[in-house]
């Protein structure tokens, strides 16, 4: 078995709602997408979803001719190939994308699904709502949380950074949407970089004065290891934090400096093998970790294979125009099937019509920083979002 | 594919071969201590029968976790001889060396000589230079004695044999995990006015973490720690404290689970792995998958254990993994039989 060519596709997306944070409060609908498809010689493909980047071209090299099921040594490659210029960019992008795909196919080899070759248990991994709702009035974001606790999930995590007030109204508004799944729904909050370490004291306090929060997310800067610490021991929720970080390297100050309490881990730290790699350096520390979304929940199949994974966040706003995959919700959990690999199916016919039919939209991927983050709260302007807030 | 029972078969050293059963005829291997067998009874009875064994992280987890006493020695090595006969069957059950079933390449090992027959400096001495000419390897890890001037010898044979001035030439000392670190710094400081240790492993008592990091700040050879570990919680205060500068993947307690989630938190610390020896040199498997190797333990014992047949090469001092599917260790049953060890 040996790997001869690629295929790197990109293609727009419009999502079935609008997803925003504190930094774009009035969001997007219109994402990019990419799908690798990595050949074989035996007519067996492997894929790997992706929100563009490239530079697959310039890796390919590195793989070409060799086995696929020797994924962990074609990742060291690239990864020492990158040693000076730094697993980075799209560099850092297109070697996630060759890892996944290269697990994609070591699964379809065996003719078993991800999960089984990672040597988990079951495809069962626990979910949690997240609705990146920033943008959705109070009556959007009830209906957001309830769809999803009526499928079982009973933990939410909220956009919040920017009112206070409002914050802790729509905080209440999810708590009530998921109290049909739980008497005692999971509450976790995301405030995506955009406080100094002492607002995000002051801020957390004054929510946790209302509710009691399972963990802040991002409340001060990626890197930051002494103020995520400064945060951590002076608020009650924990720390959760990593996923815009690159690799197992990038947490390493992170973990030894006590910065984070819950790990958010994602294909997007280099690929499958990175990303197992960043939760097992976190279980040997005792930390849980956390899955970040992804397209049709494929992250599960690491998850399941993970000793300390607490919840995968399910977005569910509509990615997989192009995708048939094998996998559902049920009972709050993500059920992984038994169609081997990822269990993704590309419509090559679906992802043509997107192709030559761009869907028009609002689009600012990635997401910016907005005006005031770390430094003091822009508070929102009139129209910028369509809930009640403290305008000026 | 689900495990249908376990068998086992004394062999002549003292030790058990344990074989898991398949309801698909395909069988996986380990090797435990005699001791270990009745935990490995009751693991298979109360947490594997009728489970897929492909499912060897996540029963792993569970093996851990639910005994009463999990760390307790017997229950640590039985669980990770019946992780590795499971990773044993999930490489046979592709078809593929297992190596290649942890995402590997077939890369040649780097290997060192470990002394574990009785303190006979002529044996030693014959042993090492026997395997140095059959194998080219030129690291060897000796004991620790209680008196400097014995290892002084030791290490004097040792850099004889297997050629000082080699590059590929390290040596390493092992302690026996009951020193003082006052004693032990006394002690290397003095080896390392005639020799350049590559590592000291083991030098304190587990978990003194404090004594480990108070000799890796004082010696200038690396401090490796993790021969008995058998749970990533046991390595935590070394890696707090900066106390290992090498972390040692002990698979017969770990088992092929354990090394990969441990190899991976070492990795994230930048710290390299030993792997200890373990029979069949079935860890060189591991070697060729981890993201830090740094050496392979060849011991003596295993080395001399006329019921094991391991499938691996040697190579310009390198050990090679084979292309029999699983990890290749076989028992040969006819040496059984010949020693008159019970089947």
């Amino acid at each position: 078995m040996k790997i001869t060519g690629f295929r790197f596709e990109t293609y727009l997306m419009k999502l079935d709602r609008p997803i925003a944070d504190c930094n774009l409060p009035e969001g997007l609908d219109l994402l990019p997408g990419s799908i690798l498809f990595l050949e074989t010689d035996e007519n067996v493909t492997g894929i790997a979803l992706g929100f563009g980047g490239g530079g697959i071209e310039a890796l390919f090299p590195l793989i070409e001719g060799e086995d696929p099921r020797e994924v962990t040594q074609l990742w060291l490659r690239i990864n020492d190939y990158l040693h000076k210029l730094g697993n980075e960019g799209e560099a850092h992008a297109a070697l996630g994308a060759i890892d996944i795909a290269l697990w994609d196919l070591k699964a379809k080899i065996a003719g078993e699904p991800l999960w089984r070759t990672l040597g988990a248990r079951e495809g069962r991994v626990k979910a949690y709502a997240s609705g990146l709702d920033y943008c959705l009035d109070d009556d959007e974001l009830f209906a957001f949380y309830r769809r999803l606790a009526k499928q079982g999930i009973d933990g939410g995590k909220l956009k919040v950074g920017l009112d206070v007030a409002a914050d802790i109204r729509r905080l209440g508004i999810m708590r009530e949407a998921l109290s049909v799944a739980s008497d005692h729904p999971v509450l976790m909050i995301d405030a995506n970089e955009y406080w100094s370490p002492k607002q995000a004291v002051r801020y957390i306090h004054r929510m946790e004065q209302a509710y009691d929060i399972a963990w802040v997310e991002e409340p001060a800067r990626r890197w930051d290891y002494q103020g995520l610490n400064l945060v951590s021991r002076q608020v009650t929720a924990s720390v959760a934090t990593g996923e815009n970080l690159n690799s197992v390297a990038d947490f390493y100050p992170l973990i030894a400096n006590r910065a984070v309490d819950v790990l958010n881990v994602a294909a997007s730290h280099s690929g499958i093998t990175g990303c197992r790699q960043i939760a097992h350096m976190a279980h040997a520390w005792g930390l849980p970790v956390s899955m970040m979304n992804c397209q049709a929940n494929f992250m599960a199949h690491a998850a399941a294979a993970l000793p300390n994974h607490v919840g995968l966040e399910v977005v569910d706003c509509g990615r997989e125009q192009c995708l048939r995959f094998d996998s559902r919700i049920e009972d709050g959990y993500i059920l992984l099937g038994e169609a081997p690999g990822l269990g993704i199916d590309i419509d090559e016919a679906a992802l043509a019509r997107l192709q030559e039919t761009p869907p028009a939209g609002r689009g600012r991927f990635p997401f910016p920083r907005r005006e005031g983050a770390g430094r003091y709260i822009h508070p929102l302007q009139p129209g910028e979002v369509p809930w009640d807030h403290q305008a000026d | 594919m689900k495990i249908t029972g376990l068998e086992i078969a004394s062999l002549p050293s003292g030790r058990a071969a344990i074989e898991l059963q398949t309801d698909t005829g395909l069988t996986g291997l380990a090797i435990v201590n005699a001791g270990a067998v009745t935990a490995a009874e009751a693991l298979v009875r109360e947490q594997l029968a009728g489970e897929d064994p492909r499912a060897a992280m996540g029963l792993w987890e569970r093996m851990r976790s639910d005994p009463p006493n999990p760390l307790a020695p017997a229950v640590a090595h039985a669980r990770a001889a019946l992780d590795i006969a499971m990773w044993d069957l999930k490489a046979k059950a592709n078809d593929e060396p297992l190596w290649k079933t942890l995402g590997g390449a077939r890369r040649g090992a780097r290997a060192h000589l470990a002394w574990d027959g009785p303190p006979d400096r002529r044996r030693r001495a014959e042993w090492l230079r026997r395997m140095r000419a059959e194998t080219g390897i030129r690291c060897a890890s000796l004991a620790a004695s209680r008196e400097p001037a014995e290892d002084l010898e030791a290490l004097t044979d040792a850099a004889g044999i297997l050629g000082a001035s080699s590059p590929e030439t390290s040596l390493l000392l092992r302690f026996d995990g009951t020193g003082w670190p006052g004693d032990v710094i006394r002690h290397v400081r003095g080896l390392e006015r005639r020799f350049d240790l590559a590592c000291v492993c083991s030098p304190v008592r587990p978990g003194d973490f404090a004594g480990a990091r108070e000799v890796s700040d004082a010696i200038r050879a690396a401090v490796c720690i993790g021969r008995g570990l058998a749970d990533a919680r046991s390595f935590l205060p070394y890696l707090r404290h900066y106390a290992a500068n090498v972390i040692e993947l002990d698979l017969a307690v770990l088992g092929v689970s354990g090394c990969i989630r441990m190899a991976d938190a070492a990795f994230g610390f930048e710290l390299p792995v030993m792997l200890t020896a373990y029979p069949g040199q079935i860890a060189v498997h591991l070697f060729a998958a981890l993201p830090t190797p740094m050496s392979v333990e060849i011991a003596y014992r295993d080395s001399v254990d006329p019921a094991l047949v391991p499938d691996v090469t040697y190579e310009a001092g390198r050990v090679r993994a084979g292309m029999h599917p699983g990890h290749g260790l076989s028992i040969d049953r006819g040496a059984v039989a010949a020693t008159g060890a019970p089947p």
